[in-house]
């Protein structure tokens, strides 16, 4: 790979919610800035800029990472999973349904970062008890709900994507739901 | 804040990363989990980043001879869930997963904390326990250190310029043995206020040899020799005698005071750590004769 001079931008494709899309970034633009303001996938947020809060995780081939501690370039070659894969033509997700009926958001500001753990949470484990799934969320900040109902959503998520199982041939994370099945 | 403008290049082997680390204001990026939030928030600076991440094999975990030897780039999470680690050092599972939060677990490495130095660090205790050697690479050609004598004080090491961490050897305990890491924080994963590891070997139930690792209360984690002579022939079930020896690490401790504790509590608290974690391995260890 050639490196180009000091800190000069350069093009350089990302494999986005299994797309492959072009940023101009710097070395030093993070993953979070670079689909952020460069991609305008505003689904992740930055929180404390420093991986404490997790608003910013993704998934990086698969495991959830701060994307505000990772460099654009260093995602390069990856599948990065955002938030904006979980809904499906406009329609919630499961978990989103779900995590919204549970009122496990309020500023919205986590919930991001929520989805995404819970996402890698369910594929490795479809039917975490309650101590597994708050040890999962333990990871990300959240000042608003308390926890208790983010910890429900996907609780209740899990429940019902054993009942509905895999859709579309998809795996869990895009399987869809509507308002009409509440 | 954001980084400072900075160069980023990409090493393709060892020798290519310790090349371009003798340059200066060179620093190395591995899981970057400490050094991008010091890069953001300006704490430091550097003019290029040697990314070592996509050095084939470096991120290489193996066991041989009673050995497990860990490269630069393995990654805590993967370290954490090893088998043959978690099985025969399971002190460094304990240790690792109060580290951060397990996304940051995921790009961490564990060599990546142990150059971090940070003198808080629970993975720098529990390779104290385990004897770490660091093996390095650098103009000089390859040399290996003593994590002990690697760590120089906060934030420090004694790595010398254009030398760049390959790996860590860990020596696995006997079967049998009681591990423990036990911690103070303020809350679930912040920083630890005081921390203790410990490898107790016992025969006929009286302990014939001791490992007792601190962090959180020096200016670098550091084995307590104190304690672990007063350990020898100290009955597994003899708490009282326990406790006697984890009494002398105050004598020992000059913690760094920061935000997340001051001197004296981190002193005071390295005792009480210490003493949970030696009647904890007692116990497992008395648990283990038990069950052989």
């Amino acid at each position: 790979m050639t490196t180009p001079p000091t800190g000069a931008r350069q093009t350089l494709t990302l494999n986005i919610n299994g797309q492959d899309r072009t940023a101009e970034v710097e070395p030093r633009t993070t993953l979070a800035d670079a689909l952020r303001d460069q991609l305008r996938l505003t689904g992740t947020h930055v929180g404390c800029a420093q991986g404490s809060c997790g608003a910013c995780t993704v998934l990086l081939d698969g495991a959830s990472v701060r994307s505000c501690l990772l460099l654009a370039v260093q995602a390069a070659g990856c599948r990065v999973e955002t938030v904006e894969s979980l809904a499906q033509d406009g329609q919630l997700s499961t978990l989103q349904q779900c995590l919204s009926d549970a009122h496990g958001l309020q500023c919205g500001f986590c919930t991001s970062g929520m989805l995404m753990r819970a996402t890698e949470l369910l594929r490795d484990n479809p039917a975490p008890d309650r101590e597994q799934v708050r040890d999962a969320v333990g990871s990300q900040l959240c000042r608003c709900t308390g926890y208790r109902f983010i910890v429900d959503g996907i609780l209740a998520a899990a429940d019902r994507l054993s009942q509905k199982g895999v859709e579309n041939g998809r795996p869990f994370a895009a399987a869809v739901t509507t308002r009409t099945e509440a | 804040m954001k980084l400072a403008p900075v160069e980023h290049h990409l090493a393709s082997t060892v020798e290519d990363a310790a090349a371009a680390l003798v340059a200066p204001g060179a620093r190395v990026l591995a899981g970057g989990q400490s050094l991008i939030p010091m890069l953001a928030s300006r704490a430091t600076a550097c003019s290029v980043l040697v990314d070592i991440n996509r050095i084939a094999g470096l991120d290489a975990v193996s066991e041989a001879n009673g050995h497990a030897i860990v490269g630069a780039t393995a990654r805590q999470s993967a370290v954490l869930a090893h088998p043959g680690l978690s099985g025969r050092a399971p002190v460094l599972a304990e240790a690792g997963r109060c580290v951060a939060q397990e996304p940051v677990r995921n790009r961490g490495t564990v060599i990546g904390s142990l150059a971090h130095a940070d003198p808080n660090a629970e993975l720098v205790a529990a390779c104290l326990v385990l004897d770490a050697v660091m093996v390095m690479h650098g103009p000089g050609g390859d040399r290996e250190a003593s994590l002990a004598d690697f760590l120089a004080g906060p934030f420090c090491t004694t790595l010398r310029p254009g030398e760049i961490v390959t790996a860590v050897r860990l020596r696995l305990p006997a079967q049998g043995s009681g591990q423990a890491f036990v911690e103070l924080t303020r809350t679930h994963n912040s920083p630890a206020i005081a921390g203790a590891a410990v490898v107790l070997t016992a025969r006929d139930g009286a302990i014939d040899s001791a490992a007792v690792a601190l962090c959180g209360a020096g200016p670098a984690g550091f084995r307590s020799r104190p304690a672990e002579r007063a350990l020898i022939g100290v009955l597994l079930a003899d708490a009282p005698g326990l406790e006697r020896a984890a009494a002398l690490i105050a004598d020992e401790s000059s913690p760094v005071p920061d935000v997340h504790g001051s001197a004296n509590y981190r002193a005071r608290m390295a005792v009480v750590v210490a003493r949970r974690a030696l009647l904890t391995a007692a116990a497992r260890a008395a648990r283990t004769k038990e069950q052989a």
